[in-house]
């Protein structure tokens, strides 16, 4: 049996608007702990992992370990008819093939549910190691998704590098290049506002645009965003989930050629 | 050039001997400091009127030593890779790594129900995920778009298998008075051969089903005076795509130890040479026939191979397929090593 209620629900609306563009079917899983998700997107490029702790829930019941394969488009269109202030539970019966999402008006009036049937989603957890980052970039999560979609204009590729000057993001194309720097900047009327730079190591990354533009779809989650990089790893670019925990989505990068080992020939 | 004066050098493009003089003219102990010159990158002072001379730091460079190439001394005045600031282009040899190649794919440690439609358990996954950094899958090949350019492509395919009397084949063939498909057993196999992961397999089957739409590799067959009918690629092929299979008539090599056909194949080695299977592609066969072999007795023809040749295990069967192992650019003609597992073929004469 499981039932959780969250209260902000627009959270959880925020959440699948997120994911929902990179990533098509994925299993949601509910422990004690909380409740979670971890996919990858068709081209196992990109790896989103999602965390609500049980602690953000006003009620959290989940008797066992339970993995719910949902197709996220079909639980987007749901999230949608719920208001922004409106009280969610997600519920499910033990045996059952279905999930109920239910929305509550906080004036408690209107009351809406909607069931939706689970698939079977073969998914494979992938291990996530503890590490220490070479750099660590903490910014406005607006600004990051505008410096984003500006260079998505000119190339499909942003080298980020994280040097003492600052964290540079560049791009080439067609018609040019483009380079925004940005300087630690702690002087400011809000933390939310500051960028602050932690640089262990200079490092500097390629990758793709496309998906940096769609882990920005969770912009509206948090004022801020983290971006972790370390060379021969895969950026972290984290929003957290206030109170409740976090989005991370994981980008592979683009490297330069290497010498394959030869297999045997015929 | 500028003409070079009675001494030494010319002060452009300078080499170390002067164009015109023959190295005889000066002896290596008359003490001019160009004389100690040596190439910055083979180490050699040899070929000195090849040996070209940076304009800013005097550092020495073979013509045949820089890449790209020189073919010739320079009319103006030259700079050394180091000097000259020219950026490698880095970004089109870029490669997307996958997130498999960094986190590996771990047991999950509390068993999780899963509720849904079928409550089937699921088949135990074979192990762990072999976590190899670069290990990257194969790639089906991208057919060249314009459709006018693949029907020439197939033309030039069906002149060469006309002038060499052979019909055209996609798959391995069973003929009577030959092997049968039975004998086509990858258990066979001595000393075991490796199976192509199951990505792999779907990659060789859109490579099939592409083919079967018209779809044909981007390659293109040339007829080369000296080398005679040749393969091309039509269009950049990626490193590690699967270009064709090789396909002929399946037989056994004890039929046809006599045979001096020049294309064959090895298809089975087995540890019991009467099992052994060749590809014999004289009657039957597709492009795969015209791809010439390198000459692995000299260390240039190495260089020149940019495909290889190798037998998986595709669903119990020996297959064998030819794989780019390297980017291959529009024009390059395909080489691969004939010998890359037994050294029986003589190849001391080929380019």
């Amino acid at each position: 049996m499981l039932e959780l209620r969250l209260v902000q629900g627009s959270l959880l609306k925020k959440v699948l608007e997120a994911i929902k563009d990179l990533v098509n079917d994925a299993n949601f899983d509910c422990s004690s702990t909380g409740f979670s998700l971890q996919a990858m997107d068709s081209s196992h490029v990109a790896l989103v992992a999602l965390l609500l702790r049980s602690e953000g829930f006003e009620h959290y019941r989940c008797d066992r370990n339970i993995s719910m394969g949902m197709n996220l488009n079909n639980m987007s269109k749901m999230m949608k008819c719920a208001s922004n202030d409106d009280i969610i539970t997600i519920k499910a019966d033990d045996g059952s093939d279905t999930v109920t999402f239910m929305f509550e008006s906080p004036t408690q009036d209107k009351i809406s549910d909607f069931e939706m049937k689970l698939m079977d989603i073969d998914g494979e957890h992938l291990g996530i190691p503890e590490a220490e980052y070479h750099a660590i970039v903490r910014m406005p999560s607006a600004e990051f998704a505008r410096i984003c979609k500006d260079l998505a204009s000119i190339g499909d590729t942003v080298v980020i590098s994280v040097t003492k000057e600052g964290v540079k993001f560049s791009t080439r194309g067609d018609i040019g290049t483009a380079n925004i720097v940005l300087r630690q900047n702690t002087t400011v009327d809000k933390p939310e506002e500051a960028t602050i730079i932690e640089m262990n190591e200079p490092v500097s990354l390629t990758f793709a645009l496309r998906y940096m533009n769609s882990f920005t779809k969770a912009t509206p989650l948090s004022n801020t965003v983290t971006i972790s990089l370390s060379s021969e790893l895969p950026v972290v670019v984290e929003y957290k989930i206030a109170e409740m925990g976090y989005i991370r989505f994981y980008l592979a990068p683009k490297i330069e050629e290497d010498e394959d080992e030869t297999q045997p020939q015929a | 050039m500028a003409a070079a004066k009675s001494t030494t050098m010319v002060l452009r493009g300078r080499t170390r001997a002067p164009k015109r003089y023959s190295h005889t003219l000066f002896k290596d102990e008359d003490g001019f400091d160009c004389d100690d010159v040596c190439c910055e990158r083979c180490g050699s002072g040899d070929f000195g009127s090849k040996l070209l001379l940076c304009d800013k730091c005097d550092k020495g460079y073979h013509l045949f030593c820089l890449r790209p190439i020189l073919v010739s001394v320079p009319k103006c005045s030259w700079f050394c890779p180091s000097c000259s600031n020219i950026k490698k282009p880095k970004l089109f040899p870029l490669v997307q790594t996958k997130i498999v190649d960094f986190f590996r794919i771990q047991r999950s440690s509390e068993p999780t129900e899963k509720l849904s439609q079928s409550n089937i358990k699921k088949r135990k996954r074979a192990g762990g995920f072999a976590m190899s950094k670069r290990k990257r899958k194969l790639l089906a090949f991208n057919p060249t778009e314009d459709p006018q350019r693949r029907l020439e492509q197939m033309a030039s395919l069906a002149t060469a298998l006309k002038a060499s009397g052979t019909e055209y084949s996609n798959e391995l063939t069973y003929r009577p008075g030959m092997a049968v498909r039975s004998a086509n057993c990858a258990d066979f196999e001595k000393g075991g051969m490796q199976v192509l992961p199951k990505e792999d397999i779907e990659a060789l089957n859109l490579c099939k089903r592409m083919m079967e739409k018209g779809e044909c590799p981007p390659l293109m067959v040339v007829f080369d005076p000296v080398e005679g009918f040749t393969v091309q690629a039509d269009r950049f092929i990626k490193d590690l795509t699967i270009i064709t299979e090789y396909v002929g008539d399946v037989d056994f090599l004890k039929n046809r130890e006599h045979d001096d056909g020049d294309s064959m194949m090895t298809l089975l080695h087995a540890s019991n040479p009467s099992k052994s299977l060749v590809i014999c592609p004289d009657k039957r066969g597709n492009i795969a026939r015209f791809v010439n072999g390198i000459n692995n007795f000299s260390p240039d023809g190495k260089k020149k191979q940019n495909v290889k040749c190798v037998r998986y295990d595709v669903n119990g069967e020996c297959r064998v397929l030819l794989i780019a192992n390297r980017d291959i650019r529009k024009g390059e003609k395909l080489y691969y090593d004939y010998n890359g597992y037994e050294h029986e073929y003589p190849t001391e004469h080929f380019v």
